[in-house]
């Protein structure tokens, strides 16, 4: 192959993925480089299988890091900051003078008996054993005394808290309510949404404002996006009113899925199984 | 019963910059109760931007852009690494020498490589690759650029998307997924996959082929 001859597909996705050609192929790992290197064409067909390999490795399934790697992270940074500090504040040292060691006496070595030295050491191992001790009951007594005081603080705002949760409670339920959104006098209204939703019992109470007017034969849908990495779930189709009003009560949910985010798409009449971008509205 | 009251912004609130707050009511039985307010998606900042915008902060030597950035996209580096070592210890080795080349070497991403998340996603395969197979055979796909077609910044478009491939994979012939799984992550060549399962080399290319053009099917339709 001449670098003017386009690499198959096969050759490009192996390319992409950093694997060696094949033993069958008619082009070798720098061929394809070069090629790729100066063909607008074959990086538009790389950037784009990239994309698509990017996603294949977010697919994996999702697992939270260790909750102290965050720190390590940090202090890694922090170390990393240090270092460079000196090493820039030495550079401007580089060419000071030595110290003089002309006035330095040198000590003479001095010999300790045995006994000496073993008692020394007993002594250290003694000094240690007595940190030890005290450090774990100064631990647990630190232990014991974070508990107590959680709680203490826990009875004594639980009643204050209860209260508070069911008179807000109370507020949102009611169908008395008044219900306002307010923006800014000199904005133009934008499309917003509200989504109350209840994921043990799969309850989901959503409103809009300001919507734009549908095309014909199109509709708007709600989407839960699952918290675990599955499929997105519809949850109803919806059509504004005259002043761009709308709301879906209590759509068909299974019970148990966390939604990590809510979304809203323009569908066609009737709805999607699955939404189709761009999402016109969305919040999690 | 004692009840919590918290309240916090939503991350894709914040990715468009817009004011809205989440309330959350639980009990100790966490049962959530949320309250969600969407904002229009389309004349906001997108994802990438937002990644734009903490890597030039990077670039100014902020810490707190790298927290940031390791708050938004640690879960999905780990996860990646895991799916290659199944190790955690290791995986966590492959993040932190990923979030610290970054902080390093922040222009080894170039603003014009496309999404920092996905960009992340693949050199972390690539880290954990190298590792079990030794060898740093990456360096030039490092350096590729990811296509602009998909915002995968954006959380919710990302999610979505990953939706489709899931569902893809989840739907695609067994041995066909196998082949592209070998190959991506774990590093095997054509030959390797052939020896394994058993196949021809030609049927090895076709079914890792036909995987990925499955995979830009669903996400063409999705788009």
């Amino acid at each position: 192959m001449t670098p003017e001859t386009h690499p198959g597909l096969d050759e490009l996705i192996l390319y992409c993925m950093g694997l060696p050609q094949a033993e069958d192929a008619s082009v070798n790992d720098d061929q394809v480089r070069l090629h790729v290197q100066g063909c607008n064409e074959c990086q538009a067909q790389v950037s784009r299988t990239i994309s698509e390999l990017s996603l294949l490795a977010m697919s994996a399934p999702q697992i939270a890091p260790p909750p102290l790697a965050k720190d390590r992270l940090m202090k890694a940074v922090s170390a990393d900051m240090a270092q460079s500090i000196p090493s820039d504040a030495n550079a401007g040292q580089s060419s000071a003078r030595p110290a003089d060691s002309s006035n330095i006496v040198p000590m003479k070595p001095r010999r300790y008996s045995p006994g000496l030295i073993w008692g020394g050491w007993v002594a250290a191992a003694a000094c240690l054993f007595y940190a030890v001790q005290v450090h774990d009951a100064n631990t647990a007594l630190r232990q014991q005394l974070h508990i107590e005081t959680t709680q203490l603080i826990e009875s004594s705002t639980q009643a204050a808290q209860a209260a508070r949760a069911k008179e807000v409670l109370e507020l949102l339920s009611s169908p008395k309510s008044q219900r306002v959104t307010l923006v800014s006098s000199h904005a133009k209204p934008e499309p917003t949404g509200h989504a109350v939703y209840l994921s043990t019992r799969g309850a989901l109470v959503f409103t809009a404002s300001n919507l734009k007017p549908l095309p014909t034969n199109k509709t708007y849908e709600l989407w839960v996006i699952p918290a675990n990495g599955t499929a997105p779930l519809p949850a109803g189709t919806f059509q504004p009113d005259a002043r761009g009003m709308a709301s879906v009560l209590l759509p068909k949910l299974p019970p148990g899925i966390t939604a990590k985010a809510f979304g809203v798409t323009m569908e066609k009449a009737g709805g999607a199984t699955s939404p189709t971008m761009p999402i016109l509205m969305a919040g999690g | 019963m004692t009840l919590f009251h918290q309240t916090f912004a939503p991350k894709i609130g914040s990715v468009y910059g817009g004011e809205a707050s989440l309330t959350v009511l639980t009990r100790r039985s966490q049962i959530p109760l949320s309250r969600y307010t969407f904002l229009p998606a389309t004349p906001m900042p997108d994802g990438t931007l937002m990644d734009q915008q903490l890597m030039q902060q990077i670039r100014a030597r902020h810490t707190d852009a790298l927290a940031r950035v390791y708050d938004l996209y640690s879960r999905v580096v780990y996860s990646v690494a895991m799916r290659v070592l199944r190790d955690p210890a290791a995986a966590e080795d492959v993040m932190q020498e990923v979030f610290l080349k970054l902080w390093q070497q922040p222009d080894t991403f170039a603003d014009h490589r496309g999404s920092l998340c996905g960009w992340l996603a693949v050199v972390t395969r690539n880290r954990s690759i190298d590792r079990i197979r030794g060898g740093k055979r990456f360096e030039n796909v490092d350096d590729l650029q990811l296509s602009n077609n998909i915002d995968l910044g954006a959380e919710a478009e990302r999610e979505i998307m990953l939706g489709k491939v899931r569902g893809v994979l989840e739907t695609m012939p067994p041995e066909q997924r196998k082949a592209v799984e070998l190959a991506f992550f774990e590093g095997c060549t054509h030959t390797e996959i052939a020896q394994q399962t058993g196949q021809p080399l030609g049927t090895i290319k076709t079914r890792i082929r036909s995987a990925l053009m499955t995979i830009r099917k669903a996400l063409e339709t999705a788009a």
